[in-house]
This record gives C-alpha cells, structure tokens and sequence, in this order.
C-alpha cells in the first residue's frame, strides 16, 4: 500500500498575488529615491537650516530632470570621522565642505571630488597665519614656544592648510588646553578656539600670539580690528568649497547629480535659492591648477594631522 | 448748531461720555505705561544681571562663540533690541551676531559712559530706550566687562497704541450704544414735546379745538396737562367775549341807528332852528327898524313941539309922550340885544376908543335925567389915559348908561357917582348910588332875565328887566364882569371889570364940552342936503335943521341924492343909510368917485361900529346915530359948516 503526501505547491491565485506584489514592490522602489547630502559642523541646527533648501531644490529639479530621485536628505556630521563612517556604509551620497577637508575624507573613505561651490561668491581661498602689528614675530618659526589658535580640526581654512603649511617647514605643532599655556620651546602650541572671531579676539588682546583664517575671513576682522594687525605667512590657494560623492554611487546617478548642480545657477529660481544657500553663485568643475595645489597636500595629511 | 432738543442731549451724552471715557482711558493709559515701563526696567535688570553670571567665564576666557551664542539665545528670548557684552572698556565684544560692525567699538551712548563710570548696575529711562547695564565681575575685583540690555521706548508707544486701541474698541460700541440711547431718550423727551408745541401753535393760531396728549404723569404730562387747561379756559374765555363782542354789536347797531335817528331829529331840529332863527332874526330886523322909524319921529317930534310951545301943561304932556318914546325905543334896544346874545350873534367889534370922550358922552346922556331926579351926577377918572384903548366903546357905553341909569332910577336923594380907574391890568367902571338898596335874595337873581328887585319895581321904576342881564353878558363877551354888593336902604354899588388894553394911539386932549342950552340956542347957517326915504323923519329933520338956521332940500333916495349934489352946491349932506334904489354908502362913494367934495355926514340907526366904519370907509366925514340927539347933531354940524 502506498501513501500519498500533498505536496507543497502554491495555489495558482496565490502565485500571481505574490507575482504582484514583488512587481509593486520593486517597482515602488525605483519610483522613490533618496540621497543624503552632509556637512561637518559644530553646529547642526544652523547647518541643517542652511542646507535643507538646497536639499530640498535639489530633489525637485532632479525628479524634474527625469531622475528618480525624488527626496534629498540633510545629515550634519560632528567631525571627519563620522562623515568617514557614513560614506563608508552608504548612509550618505553627497559631502559638501572645505576642499582640504574634503581631501581627507577622500582619503580616509574613497569619496572623490565632483564639483567646486563657490561659496560666499568664491572660487577659491587661502589661509593666512598673522599676528598683531605690534608682535615680534616675523616667521613661522619665531612661534615656537608660542600659541597658535586654530579654527576647528574639520577647518581647511582654519586648520588644515595652516597646520600643512607648519609641516611642510618643519616646524612640529603641540595641542596645549588653553590659549594662555605655554608649549615646550621648540615647538608651536595650538589651541581649537572653534570660532575665527575668537581666534582674531585672542590675537587682539595678546591670549595667543598668532592665529589662521581665510584670507576673506581676515580683511573683515582686519577692519574691526581692536589692534592692527600683520599677516606672517600666505598658504597656496584651493578651492573653497567642493563636492564629494560617496565612492560607490552610481555613475548615472552621480552623473544627473552633477549635471543638475552645474545648471542651478542658470534659472532665477536656482540663483535664488544658491543665494541663501551661504551666497553660493554656483557649481563648476575643480579647474586642474587648483586641483593639484590641493593634491599636494594629500600625503601630508595622514601623517602631519590627528585625526579627532 | 444743534436745533433740536434730540441733537443736543445726543450730543452733550455723547460728549459727556467721550469725555469720561477719554479722560479715565488717558489716565488708565498714562498709569499703565508708567507701570509697564517699570516693570520692563526692572526686568532689563534681571536679564543683565542674569546674563552676568551666565557668561563670567566666557567674557574671562573671550570665548567669543559661546558669548554670541549665550547672548544671541537671550536676545531673543526675551525680545530685547539690543543686548550687549562690553569689554572692561566700554567697547563691544558681542551683540549676539556674527563679526559686528560695531565689533571692538565704544557704542555712542551717554549709558555707556554712565555705566561704566558707575560700575554697578545702572538703569536710564533715555530718550529712545530704556536701558539696563551690569558691570561683570570675577571675586569682587574691578569689572572685566559689562552686560548692556536696552528696549525701545517705541515698544511703549506701540504698547500704549495698542491699549489706545483696546479702549477705543471698548468705547466706540459703547460710545455708539450711548449715542444710540441718548437719541432714543432725547426722541422720548422731545416727541411729546413737539407734539405740545404743535398743539401750542394751534393753539397760538387760534385753534382751539387742538388738545395734547397726555401720556404721562411727569414733567411733560403736567405741561401737556396745563397746555390743554389753558387751551380750555382761553376757549371759554373767548366764547364768553365772542358773545360780549356779539352783545356790543348789537348795541353799538341799536346805538348806531339811534344815533342816526338822533342825528336826523337834531338835522331837522337844527334846520327848523335856523330857519325859526332866520325867521326871528328877519321879524326883529323888520320890527326894529318899523318899531324905531315911528319912534323917531314921535321923539324928535315930541322935541320939536316942547320947544315950540309956551304952555306948561302941553309941554309936559308933550315931555312924557317923548319920555314914553324913549322908553319903547331903550326897550326895542334892549330886545334886539337880548335876541342876538341869546342867538349867538352878538359880536363885539373892538377899536381904539377915547375913555375921557366916552365918560364925557355918558355923563351928557345923563346928567340931564339925573338933574331931573335932583339928584348930584359925580364922574371921577382917578387918572387921565395917554392912549386910545382897545375896547368896543360903544358897548362900554352902553353899560355905563345902563348901570347909572339904574342908580338914578333907584336912589330918590343923594349922589351918583362913576369912579373910573386902573391896576394895569383891568379897568374899574364903579357906579355907587345912595339908593333903596337890594337884599341878598334880590342880588342873587338880580342878572337874570326879566329880574327886577321885585314885582313892584317895575311897577313903580318902570323899566324891562334886560338891562342887567344884556350888561353882564356885554361885560363877559368883553372878558370882563360885573361886581354888585348893596345894602338895603343904604345904597349899592355896581362894579364894570374890563381888561385894560391900552393901544398905541394917543388919546388927543379935547376940551371938555359944554352942553349948556347955548349951544342949542346957537344958530347956524348953510345949505343942507337931506336924504331920507321916510317921510315922517324927512320931515322931523327939516325942521330940526331949519330950526337950527339952515336951508334944507330933501331928497327921497341915494339916486335923488347924487343927482342932486351934482346939480347944485351944498355945504353939508345928511345922508340915511337904508334908502331905495341907491343906499347911502353907495351913493357917498359915488359922489366921491365924482369928485364932489361937499362934507357928508351919516344920519343912521345903523349904530354898529362896521357901519360906522363902511361910511367912513365910502368917503363919510361924520357919523351921527339915531334917534337923533339934537345936541350930538348940531355939534357935528358946527364941524363942517363955516
């Protein structure tokens, strides 16, 4: 005698409903994408509201442009190593900061570089180490057994170009915990002072004997200026701002992306919302000159800078 | 502006209630403020002060990011204009902004110097904020910097603004509602008032019939009450004098038609009277001039014959039949004076007269009857006049005759005497005899008509009892009287009171005439024209004149007057007045006109001065009166003939 088992087969009517929903649901996913823009700030309310329009243009005129991209989200990072992290497991797709700054998530995360932004109206920036008129100091090297006030570490401006520039003369830098410590003698103390008006603040009233900013940054601070004040050393220009993309992000995509970016300026809408967008006048491509003074400062970063 | 009694109360609630309203918002509002900006000061304090504290180490360190934050934070949260933290300096270090333009700067303020010179917390209620400032401080030591917080006063303005507009919003409703009842109250006042006034036009129109409404009990119901009371009794008031008004009607028409039949009666009675008057004026005319012709002649005749006769016996008899005449004609006079006093007619007719002649004539009119009576005739003019007085000397005259008359007629022995004098104002005619007297019962009744003392006097003295009465009534046509007062058996005195009326004409001094029988005796000579209608006094005058020695021709009328002056020569023409075909005035002026120069004299009974002056008026050089006086006649005569 034989036993017959039932099999385990699908009802044909349960086979074309799970058929269905597979289709809804892949094709769901194609009508509705999502990419993450991020900065690094100290700040990320400020940053948030600053960012969330252009997030929010950006979507627009991507679904628009055929894209399926219909949402751009907005994540504000606390430092270097987080945006890292983020690019690294795809939580984010775009990273819009300083370009040596950007240089070294490239580096830590295998973003690249895919557009400038002129923020401010600028194409391109340098630092500037300066001290008070008055002060004795006439090189980087009359520093040692000094203070130096730097920005924020995340600060190409404020710290990544000043502090390159300190490496590249030889000259070694140590963190001290506050601007009215002193360092060993033979090296440049430094101290975060998080605002570049506190660090022209601190040069003004003799707490550091130097400090770094922007070139732009210094001419407004130099005319309200408590004491004159003398710039001791220019760092070669790079780009102010730029655009990362996340390493593996789709070619396509990115491409849109871009493309998308570099036409903003051109309708009345995108100059707008690029105006309050930290007056940005546009998106354009690194011009080679200035993509390779910022490529120089590429093997200095590991081993000249810590990472926080 | 506001004509109606509604307007006015709509406007004075209303006005009264704005006002109200205005003046405690004003007041709510001004307090309000005051407050509200104290409060606020003292809340700018707490910030500052907790704004210190909060940034003590900041400010130590300049952590310039977390200054701006902390103060940016604060700044708008507790909506201040302006909040600042300065260095020990004054100067800005942050005003919760990114890199200020005032950065590093002293704020141009008169706080910041006060703030700072003070070093503690200060407050200012300034002229555009109202400020709070607080020195900061670590462990007591001097300030390492200041906390500035400062609101607008603007913000006030805009807090009073907004309460303004609350109190509008709350009063405009209010305000419309009041408005609203004060027109419905003033429509409730004025409503029964206007129909009160209507009804009061009506009234004042002569309505009456028209009664306001009462439909209240207060003050308008009380007039609308009155109103219709007044209305009442005015309706009543004028019925009672529309039936008076009627009952006067009536009796002014029964009064009316009275009247006119009065009117009519005395018309008809008043012609009767004039005609009854003519009628009597024309049978005294008649009967005085057919009375006096015969009188004349029974006069003069009777004259005549006593002179021609020797015989005493015929001689009185002759005497009495011209004593008889005499008496008839003295009383035709008086009758004929009598009926025109009584008629109105009498007139007084005044010129200068001679009183020295006048009292001369009187005194030769009776001093021959007064002989007669062997009684002493005394004249006495206490005073000669120097003018011509202004009087009607014949009427004067005639009183005096009439008044001597009497007191020779009445005194039987003794004197009579006219004493004539003056004040200056009045003249005095006193006539005293020491007669018979009268008794007071006669003096009363004495100047009536027909009065005499008593039945007997006429009796015994004869007479018509006119006299009197015809002298007082000349004497008060005058403006004059006559004053009597006697004594029975002692004698009486009568007293003539005229105005004395001097004229401006001298009195000429003539000699006093002597009326002795010498002059009578006295013949003269002459041709004389006669003219005369009546035979009889034709007659008597031709022999009066042929008796005095003149030649006489008589004419019968004025015609045979002039035709025969102009024929022949005469040295004297008597000329009658009443005379057929040409009276004697016409045919005096005629034979002027004819140049005929021959001397005429008036011989007439016409003896009213008027007549007197028509003849002299007509060419007359003489005037003699009849009946004729011999004496009187000769003496004129003797003027004009050589």
């Amino acid at each position: 005698m034989s036993t017959i088992t039932p099999s385990r087969t699908f009802h044909p009517m349960k086979r074309l409903f799970l058929a269905l929903l597979f289709l809804f649901m892949t094709s769901s996913q194609a009508w509705s994408m999502t990419i993450t823009v991020s900065t690094i700030s100290t700040d990320p309310v400020d940053e948030l509201r600053v960012f969330k329009p252009f997030a929010d243009y950006l979507a627009h005129t991507l679904s628009e442009s055929g894209s399926d991209i219909d949402k751009v989200d907005v994540k504000i990072a606390g430092s270097v190593p987080q945006v890292v992290n983020w690019l690294k497991r795809g939580k984010i797709d775009l990273f819009i900061d300083s370009s040596i700054t950007a240089l070294q998530v490239n580096k830590l995360s295998g973003s690249q570089y895919m557009l400038r932004r002129w923020k401010k109206g600028r194409g391109e920036y340098r630092s500037v180490i300066f001290t008070r008129a008055d002060s004795t100091i006439s090189n980087l090297g009359d520093l040692k057994g000094q203070v130096i006030a730097f920005e924020e570490p995340f600060s190409t401006s404020g710290f990544m170009l000043p502090a390159i520039q300190f490496g590249l003369q030889g000259i070694e830098l140590e963190s001290v915990n506050s601007p009215r410590d002193l360092p060993s003698p033979n090296v440049v103390g430094t101290i975060m002072a998080y605002d570049n008006e506190t660090q022209v603040t601190w040069v003004e009233r003799d707490m550091v004997a130097a400090a770094a900013i922007s070139e732009g940054d210094f001419s407004d601070f130099e005319k309200t200026a408590l004491e004159p004040l003398r710039i001791v050393q220019f760092t070669e220009y790079v780009p102010y701002h730029v655009v990362s993309q996340r390493a593996d992000l789709d070619a396509e995509l990115a491409d849109q992306i871009k493309g998308t970016l570099k036409r903003v300026h051109e309708t009345e809408q995108g100059r707008k919302m690029l105006m309050e967008f930290e007056r940005t006048s546009k998106f354009d491509d690194i011009p080679p000159k200035l993509l390779s003074n910022t490529l120089k400062f590429e093997p200095h970063l590991t081993s000249l800078l810590p990472v926080n | 502006m506001f004509r109606t009694l509604q307007q006015r109360i709509v406007f004075l609630t209303a006005s009264m209630i704005l006002l109200t309203g205005a003046g405690l918002s004003a007041i709510t509002l001004y307090d309000g403020y005051v407050t509200v900006k104290e409060q606020h000061l003292e809340k700018l304090k707490a910030t500052v002060i907790e704004t210190g504290s909060l940034i003590e180490s900041d400010l130590y360190l300049y952590n310039i990011r977390k200054l701006r934050n902390t103060i940016s934070s604060i700044r708008y949260g507790r909506e201040l204009d302006r909040i600042w933290v300065l260095d020990a300096g004054g100067r800005l270090i942050t005003d919760g902004t990114k890199s200020p333009t005032l950065r590093n700067r002293r704020p141009d303020f008169t706080f910041i110097d006060r703030l700072t010179a003070a070093t503690k917390t200060t407050l200012q209620d300034g002229e555009n904020y109202l400020w709070a400032g607080h020195p900061v401080t670590i462990t007591g030591n001097d300030a390492i910097g200041y906390v500035v917080a400062a609101t607008k006063q603007t913000q006030f303005q805009s807090v009073v603004t907004e309460q303004l507009w609350k109190y509008f919003l709350l009063l405009a409703p209010m305000l419309l509602l009041s408005v609203l009842l004060a027109a419905l109250l003033g429509w409730r006042i004025s409503r029964p008032l206007s129909e009160i006034t209507l009804v009061a036009r009506e009234i004042s129109r002569g309505n009456l019939d028209v009664r306001a409404e009462v439909g209240s009990s207060d003050e308008v119901g009380v007039l609308s009450h009155t109103i219709n009371d007044m209305a009442d009794h005015l309706s009543q008031k004028i019925n009672e004098l529309q039936d008076s008004e009627d009952a006067l009607i009536q009796s002014k028409k029964r009064v009316e038609s009275f009247n006119q039949q009065l009117e009519k009666q005395v018309e008809e009675r008043t012609k009767d009277l004039v005609k009854a008057n003519q009628v009597k004026d024309e049978f005294l005319a008649s009967m005085s001039h057919e009375l006096r012709t015969p009188l004349t002649s029974i006069i003069g005749n009777s004259e005549f014959i006593a002179e021609k006769v020797d015989d005493q016996e015929i001689k009185e008899l002759i005497s009495s039949v011209e004593v008889a005449g005499r008496g008839q004609l003295a009383l035709v006079n008086d009758i004929l004076d009598m009926s025109k006093i009584e008629s109105g007619k009498f007139t007084i007719d005044e010129h200068p007269y001679n009183l020295s002649a006048l009292l001369q004539d009187v005194e030769h009119v009776l001093v021959t009857r007064a002989h007669d009576a062997q009684l002493e005739l005394v004249f006495e003019q206490t005073s000669r006049e120097e003018h011509l007085l202004l009087g009607d000397g014949q009427r004067i005259r005639q009183i005096l005759i009439n008044l001597i008359g009497n007191a020779i007629k009445f005194t039987d022995t003794g004197t009579v005497s006219l004493t004539t004098h003056t004040d200056g104002n009045h003249l005095f005619f006193t006539v005293k005899d020491s007669g018979i007297g009268m008794s007071p019962e006669i003096l009363d009744r004495l100047f009536q008509r027909f009065e005499q003392a008593d039945g007997s006097t006429s009796r015994r003295f004869g007479g018509s009892g006119l006299g009197l009465f015809i002298s007082l009534n000349l004497a008060e046509m005058m403006g004059g009287t006559i004053d009597v007062s006697s004594q029975e058996e002692v004698g009486s005195i009568f007293e003539l009171i005229l105005p004395y009326r001097p004229s401006e004409l001298w009195e000429k001094r003539e000699k006093k005439r002597s009326y002795n029988s010498s002059v009578l005796d006295q013949k003269l000579s002459g041709y004389v024209l006669v003219a005369e209608d009546t035979p009889e006094l034709q007659l008597l005058e031709r022999r009066i004149l042929e008796g005095m020695g003149l030649t006489v021709t008589t004419a019968n009328n004025g015609k045979e007057a002039i035709d025969l002056a102009s024929s022949q020569s005469f040295d004297l023409i008597l000329m009658d007045m009443q005379m057929p075909e040409i009276d004697g005035i016409e045919a005096t002026k005629m034979l002027r006109s004819e140049n005929n120069q021959t001397p005429i004299v008036a011989l007439t009974a016409n003896v009213m001065q008027k007549h007197r002056d028509a003849f002299y008026e007509a060419g007359c050089d003489g005037f003699i009166a009849k009946p004729i006086d011999k004496q009187e006649l000769k003496r004129e005569l003797k003027k004009h003939l050589h």
